[in-house]
């Protein structure tokens, strides 16, 4: 815990200046150390829902259509993108995301082109770092969806009461 | 108190316009007046409106527990159709709300 504090203190006068850090692939864990990976919530049993059957929230990302090649874009956006979260408490209150939790597991590789949007350590948000097609960016959270692994935890729906599938196992995955 | 420009997506605030607009909320119209709804991506709010917007996503939220009971894929009554539209909710304008008022009021976080 003190490792990821001291992390973020070196951090967080880049974050002031611009408000974002801006996380790809080779540095997301120089920056989240000390975690077990990093969350999403609202899940069910046998899936993240990272991707929705009826395409990406425009409340997430940002989404343009080019009339050059007559077809949606997704476009970077610091200020938005797919919430995650640094631990699974953060998931349990203020908002309570229900359901079963996913993992990024610590050292797990993020697709080329997309990123975490972090102005907040604990909630950092997944969008692209580069213009790219509606179908290019549902191909790679499809990618990204197949390197979440279950957390075996589950936030409970209104109360968000932590649910662990054997007990200790949030404590295992942070220990390991 | 003081005023903040609050940043929330475009869409995000057009979807709160429209709930206060529908259900009244005389408390958060004012809010929402001489604004282009069309492009605007700020909000100009103190921490009493900050925190009338969380009511407002805790509601929204409510209403989704109440209306789509069966988003549960573990449960013998699921239905997909209710996980989508509770997921929408969820993960839309409750948690949105949440993570862009908190973002600049860290008093919200309590």
């Amino acid at each position: 815990m003190l490792n990821v504090l001291h992390k973020w203190r070196r951090y967080e006068e880049k974050i002031e200046d611009s408000k974002y850090t801006i996380l790809g692939p080779n540095d997301l864990w120089q920056f989240y150390t000390g975690v077990a990976g990093i969350y999403r919530g609202g899940g069910n049993s046998s899936d993240s829902k990272i991707l929705r059957a009826s395409g990406p929230r425009v409340k997430d990302v940002t989404i343009i259509y080019d009339p050059d090649h007559e077809i949606e874009m997704v476009v970077p956006n610091p200020s938005k993108g797919l919430s995650f979260a640094s631990n699974v408490e953060k998931l349990s209150k203020n908002p309570i995301i229900s359901g079963h939790v996913w993992v990024l597991p610590k050292g797990e590789s993020l697709p080329e082109g997309l990123v975490f949007n972090i102005k907040d350590f604990t909630h950092p948000l997944l969008n692209v770092s580069r213009k790219m097609s509606l179908p290019e960016f549902t191909e790679k959270l499809r990618v990204l969806a197949g390197k979440l692994k279950p957390a075996k935890v589950k936030i409970e729906k209104g109360t968000g009461r932590i649910i662990e599938e054997y007990p200790g196992v949030l404590k295992k995955a942070e220990a390991s | 108190m003081s005023k903040r420009n609050i940043f929330l997506p475009n869409e995000l605030i057009k979807e709160i316009s429209v709930i206060v607009h529908n259900q009244g909320y005389a408390a958060l119209s004012h809010v929402f007046k001489n604004i282009d709804l069309e492009n605007a991506e700020y909000l100009t709010i103190d921490e009493s409106e900050a925190r009338l917007l969380i009511r407002l996503a805790d509601i929204e939220m409510s209403k989704a527990i109440l209306m789509y009971p069966f988003n549960d894929d573990e449960e013998d009554n699921y239905n997909p159709e209710h996980e989508e539209k509770y997921d929408d909710v969820m993960m839309g304008v409750y948690e949105k709300t949440y993570y862009y008022l908190q973002s600049e009021f860290e008093e919200l976080k309590n």
